[in-house]
């Protein structure tokens, strides 16, 4: 294939990828703290890496944002989606489900503190603090939803898109 | 290709899903323990609401409600005070009060709360009510900095 052909390819794996996530999200916006965006971040970044997903969070997040409108939260979106391909990146070689399902429950778990950093230089640590304690049965849920869903859905969905790479014939 | 029934070979994992559960008992622990408490007993507290005019109008209650939407509810019954809300992820999110509804996509405007002059750092449902504190709710306007040149 050229170079443009792959290129094109890529553009349009990008933004299915997106379009995956923005459905997911949608789906998922009634249950408070349960989604299925850590999931596809974490087999995304497996599957396809490191650079083919962190454009595609980063769409996704301004997509939020505009849905959504802009405030403090914006930027939480812009660090924890592409810190967790980052965290992904780094655990890319691992071959058992637990590590991926760890990852997600753990990613859960500290999404409100890593969120409390934006009130942390807003507010001061008085406020990020108390955030943080006061959104804790929210992360609880989010982690253990995390745990669930990964356990679950990681390996079909990730050796769905094997396959598809597979028949495809791609490589990256 | 990940196939079913593949067990847990290398023990990391599992030393970090422990770990996983120690910090979720510990963050538990925290939020039982750090969360803001009411206190008990018959409360003199002073509500003020400031609307989109500027205006104050000041209610002065007796309650023993231990968080502030349960004195919204007591003084929503009583006629003089109304409120609107809808529950989000982040609690109780006032959406009108005394029939005045902000706009936040429109213009930026929402209601605020503070407790004794200072922004409040808890939603309606989880302030606590104390005895002689005053809690006022403020049509705010929030307005997006400009970005320097």
């Amino acid at each position: 294939m050229t170079d443009n052909g792959l290129a094109v390819r890529r553009i349009v794996y990008i933004a299915v990828m997106t379009a995956i996530m923005e459905a997911a999200k949608i789906a998922l916006n009634p249950v408070p703290n349960v989604e299925l965006i850590t999931l596809l971040v974490i087999v995304f970044t497996k599957q396809f890496g490191w650079k083919m997903t962190l454009p595609a969070v980063l769409i996704f997040a301004f997509i939020e944002c505009t849905y959504w409108g802009f405030g403090t939260w914006s930027i939480v979106y812009f660090y924890m989606w592409p810190l967790l391909v980052l965290l992904t990146h780094l655990n890319r070689n691992a071959e058992s489900i637990w590590n991926y399902t760890v990852l997600s429950a753990a990613f859960g778990l500290t999404f409100g503190a890593f969120c409390s950093v934006v009130t942390l230089i807003a507010a001061g640590l008085k406020a990020a603090f108390a955030w943080w304690i006061a959104g804790i049965p929210y992360d609880l849920v989010h982690g253990i939803s995390n745990f669930i869903i990964c356990l679950l859905l990681f390996r079909p969905l990730n050796n769905a898109l094997e396959a598809l790479k597979r028949v495809n014939g791609m490589s990256w | 290709m990940f196939e079913r029934g593949k067990k847990m070979k290398n023990k990391k994992p599992l030393i970090w899903l422990i770990g996983l559960i120690a910090a979720a008992l510990i963050m538990f622990g925290l939020w039982k323990g750090l969360s803001p408490k009411p206190t008990e007993g018959s409360k003199s507290v002073t509500v003020e609401v400031v609307d989109d005019k500027g205006e104050t109008k000041t209610y002065k209650e007796k309650t023993d409600a231990e968080y502030l939407s349960q004195l919204m509810d007591e003084m929503k019954a009583d006629g003089d005070f109304a409120y609107e809300g809808s529950t989000s992820e982040y609690g109780l999110y006032i959406t009108s009060i005394n029939e005045i509804t902000p706009d936040y996509e429109k213009d930026g405007a929402y209601w605020s709360i503070y407790v004794n002059g200072e922004y409040g750092q808890y939603g309606a449902d989880q302030q606590p009510v104390t005895d002689g504190d005053t809690y006022r709710f403020a049509y705010e306007v929030y307005v997006p900095e400009e970005p320097q040149k």
